[in-house]
């Protein structure tokens, strides 16, 4: 069976490229636009991965994973904030959020498969 | 789905970022800006970033970096936002937009140099703000390339102590292993578990487990320590080398307790490994208790103990100019919604044909059902058509842009007033608009608002006023220009026409068509050319503009108070209730909103074919005597009718046979071989499958009213004159005797 | 006479509390325990403590564990995380 993820950012054609990377690598992808969507989304469907943006409007990455965390199905999915470099301060907030997987933006389909395949393989 | 399409999609959005980036701005120099907007600000250029790295354009994402930094301190108030900072700010926003045009394929606009513009950046910050890790200009790739083949393989001996909560952070150790596979191969692995609880404090959802194993891989040490960055915060990884075995080995014991030290050893003894016997003596109390080498776990943090922070409420409508995103509306390629028009418009004829087939057949059921059908037709008709409907505000937020720029330019201070934002109208009359009211917006400006002398001379408030208005009137979408400023001169305009020929010099023009004047071409009446509007060129190209949008322009000026622009346009543009009339042999439609009421002719003016007035309760009703205007054969019947028609503030009526009541019916456009008909604006099919003309009713009613007025000219040669000057006009009432359309 | 508890579906960190609650029960209740995990499906790190902790604790009670016909994710979990060594009576069973 496919590993399936979920990629929150707001931006649509990081989320089209996003898919398209993984769907080719032989993972399934789900989109949202931002936290709220996200939570709508964990439905009790198998998630082996969320990918987030830390900035979206609605609901934001880092109160998105506090949710995340307190969802009995979806405490335990492995979840990578994107983010700017330019913040160690949002590393630490997040931290303290539980995350404990960063991708930096921007970052190319290359480096994003090797990312996700050290959690996961399709 | 292609990286082409995707590309062209990251355009369209980064388009719609930079609009909002630029709104934002525009709006914040009139208020205070509020955290929500600054928090959109900054992700403008964030999600920007972020997209454009994903298609490599390493120019944008390095631009748009810095310009992100600038507004990260911007949203965390470590600057504030001034004069200068917005201006640079938009200049920022430019710039993106400049990049995004040439990478759409657009010539280069010889905009502002990306150096220049980070300089700058650069410069602010260093005199607002203290410098921080901020400056970078190079961009640091925190990235390691995917994992290449570098050179021969190795041996390598891993132990991985997992932290504690890695499960609980959903990253199962196997998942590393698992990596590690498609790196090379695993000779040897051995799970332990030292310190798995003996007693009841055993938690299922903390992480016990250790790995040691040997790994054959071609990958160097970066590449590979790389594997398990996300399992470093709270684990101890050590990668040693084959042949650095003993240093190896020494370190990746220190800081274990006994009972793990012994656990380990006996798995590399298990495998062969040189295991010298010095390790095995206990290390030193101090150094179990230091703790140096396993690095503490330090994790804070318990899921279960921390508060959650409260979702943001959704995003409430801000107030003001209409906000075009929505995370509600869905995209929809507009020839598809033209494609369903069409279909629709077929389906409403086909409904008309049916239920006029139902009607003669006189069943009863068949009628009704039709009337159901019908029914449905028109609610899907509506709602269709509403789904073209944008609102205006999508043009008008242009506006506080050019406003601002253009009286930075002309050292004129103008306050824009925009209202009505949310007035809807066809989506593919916003296009054409766009231009059209800039040049009047500029013309209001350039010309009509006075310099700061003129106006503290006349007592009036620095601020030269501009107000943009939208709104619906009976079947029309009205816009106004207005302007607080000196107001067209009617001597001015009068005195210019004749120097250029455009009238004789003993023309008599009514008030409104003086002002029309300024739109025929070549005409300006500035002292001053600017290099904005005083060309000339603008505002008869505003004239075809509107005219092609089957609108009309009034003008309401006042002397040293202003001047309104009035523009009308016709709201529907598919589809339209309209009214059935009869004229000889041949059926019209009159648009339904534009009719008022409808009356016998009475007799006395049916007998007097010269007389083209009705006195309507008190007021003045010109008339026009369609057979006659349209030229159609045959004589009048003897009961005749008049529809009351009214477009703006004027009316007429127009004199026809029968009336055969409310219709329902599309629009099919004219070919390009009746386009010059100005009294007609469309021609439709009927249910009997007769094809039915629509009446232009504001062309009509205009044409009326020159009839009414040439009947009490003075001089008809000079009005001739004057019609002829103005193509637009309809022509004098002796052509329309032979029903000259053209 | 042992007792035979099937273990079924999907054993991860989500279920993994369950699990080392149903088989402290059942040690509990029984001196002779056989898993059989013919019908599990997803199998985690978190699972194999669970069967690494009852195959300790049962011995320090002095209970016999057993655990037979490993489902196919079972066994290559096993074999892919050295698992061996502490759980015993998987590679046996695999062997067998």
């Amino acid at each position: 069976m496919a590993k399936t993820i979920l990629i929150v950012d707001d931006s649509y054609s990081l989320r089209l490229v996003v898919k398209m990377t993984l769907e080719g690598a032989g993972y399934e992808v789900i989109a949202a636009a931002d936290g709220q969507q996200a939570l709508d989304m964990l439905d009790g469907r198998k998630i082996h991965l969320i990918l987030s943006d830390v900035n979206m409007p609605v609901m934001d990455g880092l109160t998105l994973l506090g949710h995340i965390k307190q969802h009995p199905d979806y405490k335990f999915t492995p979840v990578i904030m994107l983010t700017t470099e330019a913040s160690q301060d949002m590393k630490q907030r997040g931290q303290q959020a539980g995350a404990r997987g960063w991708l930096v933006k921007p970052f190319e389909p290359p480096q994003l498969l090797t990312t996700i395949g050290k959690l996961i393989l399709p | 789905m292609n990286l082409e399409q995707a590309m062209q999609i990251f355009l369209q959005e980064s388009a719609e970022l930079l609009d909002d980036m630029e709104r934002i701005l525009l709006d914040a120099e009139a208020d205070t800006i509020d955290d929500e907007q600054l928090g959109a600000l900054f992700r403008a250029m964030h999600t920007i970033k972020g997209s454009a790295g994903l298609f490599g354009l390493d120019d944008m994402v390095a631009f748009t970096h810095q310009a992100e930094n600038l507004l990260d301190l911007l949203r965390s108030h470590e600057i504030s936002l001034n004069d200068e900072l917005s201006g640079l700010l938009l200049r920022c926003h430019d710039h993106v937009k400049a990049q995004l045009a040439v990478i759409a394929g657009q010539p280069p606009q010889g905009s502002e140099n990306s150096a220049e513009l980070l300089s700058e950046i650069a410069d602010y910050l260093a005199r607002h703000h203290a410098p921080t890790s901020v400056g970078d200009t190079v961009f640091a790739q925190e990235h390691e390339p995917p994992a290449a083949e570098t050179g021969e393989p190795r041996q390598w001996l891993l132990s991985l102590r997992f932290g504690p909560d890695m499960l609980r952070n959903g990253m199962d150790p196997a998942s590393f292993i698992r990596y590690l596979a498609t790196l090379g191969s695993v000779a040897q692995i051995a799970a332990l578990m030292p310190g798995l609880p003996q007693d009841g404090s055993y938690d299922p959802e903390t992480n016990y487990l250790w790995l040691e194993a040997l790994f054959t891989t071609a990958v160097d040490e970066v590449q590979l320590s790389e594997v398990f960055e996300f399992a470093r915060e709270d684990s101890a990884i050590f990668l040693t080398p084959a042949d650095k075995l003993a240093e190896g080995c020494d370190k990746a014991l220190q800081g274990l307790d006994d009972a793990g030290r012994r656990e380990i050893i006996a798995v590399w003894r298990g495998w062969g490994l040189p295991v010298s016997a010095d390790i095995l003596c206990d290390p030193p109390p101090a150094a179990l208790a230091a703790t140096e080498t396993a690095p503490v776990a330090a994790t804070q943090d318990t899921p279960s103990g921390e508060p959650v922070e409260t979702a943001k409420p959704q995003a409430e409508p801000r107030s003001g100019i209409a906000k075009p995103m929505d995370n509600k509306f869905i995209k929809v390629e507009a020839g598809k919604l033209d494609n369903l028009i069409n279909l629709i418009g077929e389906l409403v004829i086909a409904g008309a044909a049916a239920n006029l087939m139902a009607r003669r057949s006189g069943q009863s059921p068949l009628v009704e059902s039709t009337m159901v059908i019908a029914n449905l037709i028109e609610q899907i008709r509506a709602e269709t058509l509403s789904m073209r409907m944008v609102q205006i505000g999508e043009i008008f937020s242009r506006f506080p842009r050019v406003v601002r720029d253009v009286s930075k330019e002309l050292n004129k201070q103008i306050k824009l007033v925009i209202s009505g934002a949310e007035t809807e109208l066809d989506k593919s009359m916003v296009e054409k608009l766009g231009d059209p009211l800039m040049h009047i917006v500029r013309n209001a400006i350039d010309h009509g608002i006075e310099s700061l002398e003129t106006r503290r001379a006349n007592g009036k408030p620095d601020e030269g006023r501009v107000w943009l208005n939208a709104y619906h009137e009976s079947g029309s979408v009205v816009i106004e220009v207005a302007d607080d400023g000196g107001g067209l001169s009617r001597e001015r305009i009068l005195a210019k026409a004749v120097e250029r020929g455009v009238v004789s010099p003993d023309a008599m023009l009514a008030e409104q068509d003086i002002y029309r004047l300024i739109f025929e071409p070549g005409f300006s009446t500035a002292p001053i050319v600017t290099n904005l509007s005083g060309r000339g060129v603008g505002l008869d190209v505003v004239k075809k503009s509107i005219e092609q949008l089957r609108g009309s322009l009034e003008i309401d000026t006042e002397a040293g108070l202003g001047t309104t622009f009035r523009l009308r346009l016709p709201l529907t543009l598919a589809i339209i209730d309209g009214f059935l009339v009869e004229i000889g042999r041949s059926t019209f439609v009159i648009p339904l909103e534009t009719v008022i009421e409808c009356m016998e002719l009475p007799a006395e003016l049916a007998a007097d074919a010269g007389k083209n007035c009705l006195d309507l309760r008190g007021e003045a009703l010109p008339l026009l005597h369609l057979r006659r205007f349209l030229d159609l054969p045959g004589e009048p019947g003897r009961r005749r009718n008049i529809v009351v028609v009214k477009s703006g503030d004027a009316k007429a009526g127009l004199v026809v046979d029968a009336l055969q009541g409310e219709f329902q019916t599309v629009i099919k456009p004219l070919g390009s071989l009746f386009r010059h008909l100005k009294a007609i604006s469309g021609s439709t099919i009927l249910g009997t499958g007769d094809v039915a003309l629509i009446l232009d009713v504001p062309a009509l009613i205009q044409h009326a009213a020159q009839q009414e007025a040439e009947h009490y000219s003075l001089n008809r040669e000079l009005t001739q004159q004057a019609h002829r000057a103005s193509p637009a006009l309809p022509t004098t009432t002796q052509d329309s005797q032979s029903g000259n359309l053209s | 006479m042992t007792t035979t508890l099937p273990l079924e579906g999907d054993l991860n960190i989500y279920t993994a509390s369950q699990l080392r609650q149903r088989l402290a029960e059942a040690l509990a209740a029984t001196d002779d325990l056989t898993l059989d995990l013919s019908q599990v499906g997803e199998f985690d790190t978190a699972c194999a403590q669970v069967l690494v902790w009852l195959t300790q604790e049962a011995q320090r009670r002095g209970k016999t564990v057993r655990m037979s016909a490993p489902s196919p994710g079972v066994s290559q979990f096993v074999a892919l995380m050295g698992l061996g060594r502490l759980l015993p009576q998987l590679e046996a069973a695999h062997e067998s």
